[in-house]
């Protein structure tokens, strides 16, 4: 086994040891797997660091949704947006809600490579194309 | 006998009278005759055979100056003939280019017309192009000028309330299957 195959399951590994029991990556353990690697400095360190944070942000990517919401951010919109998306796709969502008053009204949602929207801006800009 | 007596007197009379002298007579008269011979016999049959010849020869020479004139004539009436013959020629080569050049002047005329009816139909083709890009820049602009002045007033106008209230429509009916 080549160094760099047995880094990136090294990474992998520090990637499960980093999740929480919803499976979400948990900012303290990142922490504390940063420092102990600092500390033990162990060959191929940039190599590994490098292979780590790919499997993290390939990982947050598939449960991390970013909402965009044309109006002030409520609970209810949240819960609602959460509640969706994880009985579409079947596991626990972290989301981030990010005021747009671009979109006017309406919310687009990105997780992973696929964007759900539905806000005015959109429907305007697709009245706009009609008319093309 | 008395007569005969009397015309011999007759003439013995006249000889007297004319003084005529019988041997010098005879003589002159055989020498007329010896001359007459000479003359005829060396001079006299050339001279008249030279002017038979004349005679044949004027006579051959009448002949073909009328042979000569007929061939003339005959040679006339044919210069004639070729003559009218070439103006015929001539007047229908005219004609005939007049003919062609018409017929080509009419063509010239059509094919004209063509190419103007050709050029009048591709420009108004183009016209007919030209207005529906314009028509269709139009609409859009105005499409847009629409979109961006409905987009400002809904930004400007819509109360947080009907933000909120919109948005949470949205969350419900997004659908998310791929």
């Amino acid at each position: 086994m080549t160094s760099s195959s047995k880094h990136k399951k090294l990474a992998k590994s520090l990637l499960q040891f980093s999740l929480n029991e919803e499976g979400h990556i948990v900012d303290s353990k990142i922490e504390e797997i940063l420092s102990s690697l600092r500390s033990s400095n162990p060959s191929g360190l940039k190599s590994l660091l490098r292979f780590f944070y790919t499997e993290v942000r390939r990982y947050e990517y598939t449960y991390h949704a970013i909402a965009e919401i044309g109006c002030k951010d409520e609970p209810n919109i949240t819960n609602s947006i959460v509640k969706k998306l994880e009985s579409a796709i079947g596991k626990n969502i972290k989301l981030t809600v990010i005021e747009n008053p671009q979109i006017i009204s309406g919310c687009r949602v990105r997780l992973k490579d696929d964007v759900y929207e539905d806000s005015l801006q959109s429907r305007l800009q697709n009245l706009e194309k009609s008319f093309h | 006998m008395s007569t005969l007596a009397s015309i011999t007197d007759t003439a013995q009379d006249i000889a007297d009278t004319f003084g005529v002298d019988w041997p010098m007579l005879i003589a002159q008269s055989i020498n007329f005759l010896i001359v007459a011979f000479v003359i005829w016999k060396f001079a006299f049959s050339n001279v008249l055979s030279t002017i038979k010849e004349r005679e044949k020869q004027i006579a051959d020479s009448l002949k073909n100056a009328d042979r000569i004139k007929l061939e003339l004539e005959e040679t006339e009436k044919k210069q004639q003939e070729t003559l009218q013959e070439a103006s015929l020629s001539a007047k229908k080569t005219v004609t005939d280019a007049q003919d062609k050049a018409k017929a080509f002047i009419e063509g010239q005329k059509d094919d004209a017309r063509k190419q103007a009816e050709e050029i009048i139909s591709k420009a108004k083709i183009a016209m007919d192009l030209e207005r529906e890009k314009v028509l269709k820049e139009a609409r859009e602009e105005i499409a847009s000028l629409v979109i961006l002045t409905t987009t400002k007033v809904l930004q400007k106008e819509l109360s947080e309330d009907d933000r909120s209230r919109f948005s949470q429509s949205a969350i419900e009916n997004l659908n998310l299957t791929k």
